[in-house]
């Protein structure tokens, strides 16, 4: 009888903590944190590898100036070696091969025959960021090769955290959602095992027509063994070499830095480019 | 992926740019291409084109730089550098770089011609022909290729394109007349304009030589 009694205490209690657990999980803050959590052991299983690689299928839309909104598929491959390495190759609706090697960047068009050359250097969170900002090349998934932890993409603006865990073609992940003013994104990463997204959906309410971006990320490969030929771009002889569009606001920020420190910026004009023979 | 969006603190800018070896202002620039060239002016944004050069005025612009082109900042207050094959011009409107077609590179972005005469039309712009720097995602349909050292424009109807890659995707932008081009047939328009006893065609702010076969874009 005692034992029984016993019995029913431990249930009570734990059912009276697994309430207040719920309780507490269900708070915008313990949401932040367990979301935090997650991102945190991402950014750490990431920043761990020497290499990474993983392909993801991305659906979204893009918005012309008229306002009409195109569906777009693309199919990624991403591969990356620390410190500065970075092949990413694009195939769908449009074709890019953009490759850095530690020195510049090569955009190769093989469908229309073209590539472009820019300067580079330095890891690869600065190239990444470089990509999108200076060259406006859409690098949706750069943080996440770069990422590192939560602090670079959180703020005191960001609002979200866990929202639940769900099955997801048949495995069961979390879901982590964020809100910031200029762009909504989740990340769907499994409950168990390595966590590493399955999927990631980006919405860029700053952005005309708030397109939305959708990827279904795998294959994901760790420490594996990526060789130097993968950044080696192989541009065929019949390939015309075109300019690189960057933003007006990049070259201006260039020449006010410039200056600021009261000294001539170096050109940074690229070296004729380094065309492997194919 | 995120950082993209949240970082849209570049929006709001404003684009002269200019072409040329040899640029004293952006005003004079400006001023050139409003007295021999075309200008647009649109609510968003206001574009002045002369035959060799170009200033955009919006609240989003592109500078382009060749592959060989650089970026040089001087300390003047207009800070006007060149590069080994270009040339970087900026002032309190804006900035712009030109590459090595040595001419600029500042424009909007449409998905076609018949979206930016949409647009232009809007604008009131139409008649003014479409200005230097603008991109189109493709090229006209009725677009030849024209080839001149090594690199291939594409030439419809007095304008003249080439490829370059903004937003990560090969885009076709209007540039200044590639001297050397060789047309078959002009466009509609022509006057005849005699320069040392030769009779050159002059379309617009474009002068060809009539030559073999064709016309050849020539610059005095």
């Amino acid at each position: 009888m005692r034992m029984k009694r016993s019995s029913i205490g431990l249930v009570i209690a734990a059912m009276a903590f697994a309430i207040i657990a719920c309780g507490q999980a269900d708070t915008p803050e313990a949401r932040r944190a367990r979301g935090l959590d997650i991102l945190t052991r991402l950014g750490t299983t990431l920043t761990s590898a020497q290499t990474v690689s993983f392909k993801a299928v991305e659906r979204g839309e893009r918005v012309r100036r008229s306002g009409e909104k195109r569906a777009v598929t693309l199919n990624h491959v991403v591969q990356m070696r620390r410190p500065d390495r970075l092949h990413v190759s694009v195939t769908g609706d449009y074709e890019l091969d953009l490759n850095y090697d530690g020195k510049q960047i090569m955009l190769v068009t093989p469908k229309q025959k073209v590539y472009g050359v820019v300067p580079a250097s330095g890891p690869l969170q600065d190239v990444v960021q470089d990509t999108v900002d200076r060259f406006d090349i859409p690098f949706p998934l750069g943080d996440l090769v770069t990422f590192e932890g939560p602090a670079s993409l959180i703020n005191d603006k960001t609002q979200g955290g866990w929202s639940g865990d769900e099955t997801l073609n048949g495995q069961r992940v979390s879901k982590v959602a964020w809100q910031h003013p200029a762009v909504d994104w989740a990340v769907w990463v499994p409950t168990e095992g390595q966590p590493l997204p399955v999927r990631v959906e980006i919405l860029y309410k700053g952005r005309r027509g708030s397109p939305s971006r959708a990827f279904e990320l795998s294959g994901w490969e760790l420490g594996g063994a990526i060789p130097d030929s993968t950044f080696v771009v192989n541009v065929p002889e019949d390939y015309e070499g075109i300019p690189v569009v960057q933003r007006a606001s990049a070259v201006k920020q260039e020449i006010d830095k410039a200056k600021t420190e009261g000294t001539v910026a170096p050109a940074s004009a690229p070296a004729a480019p380094s065309k492997e023979k194919p | 992926m995120m950082r993209q969006l949240k970082q849209a603190w570049w929006a709001p800018i404003a684009i002269a740019a200019l072409a040329l070896t040899q640029m004293p202002s952006v005003d004079a620039q400006v001023a050139r291409g409003r007295r021999g060239g075309t200008v647009v002016k649109g609510e968003e944004r206001t574009v002045a084109a002369s035959r060799r050069g170009v200033a955009v005025k919006g609240e989003e612009g592109y500078a382009a730089v060749g592959r060989r082109g650089g970026v040089v900042a001087g300390n003047n207050e207009r800070a006007v550098a060149a590069g080994r094959r270009g040339v970087v011009v900026a002032g309190e409107e804006g900035v712009a770089a030109a590459g090595r077609y040595g001419g600029v590179v500042v424009g909007e972005r449409y998905e076609d011609h018949e979206g930016w005469r949409t647009a232009a039309a809007v604008a009131g712009g139409v008649a003014a022909g479409i200005a230097v720097g603008t991109m189109l995602s493709r090229p006209p349909a009725t677009a030849t290729t024209v080839v001149v050292s090594g690199t291939s424009y594409y030439y419809d109807n007095n304008t003249y394109y080439a490829r370059a890659y903004s937003g990560g995707q090969v885009v076709y932008q209007v540039v200044a007349p590639p001297v050397g081009a060789v047309i078959t047939t002009l466009p509609g328009g022509c006057t005849t304009y005699m320069r040392g006893g030769i009779a050159y065609r002059q379309c617009g702010p474009t002068y060809y030589q009539p030559v073999g076969g064709g016309f050849r874009v020539v610059v005095f």
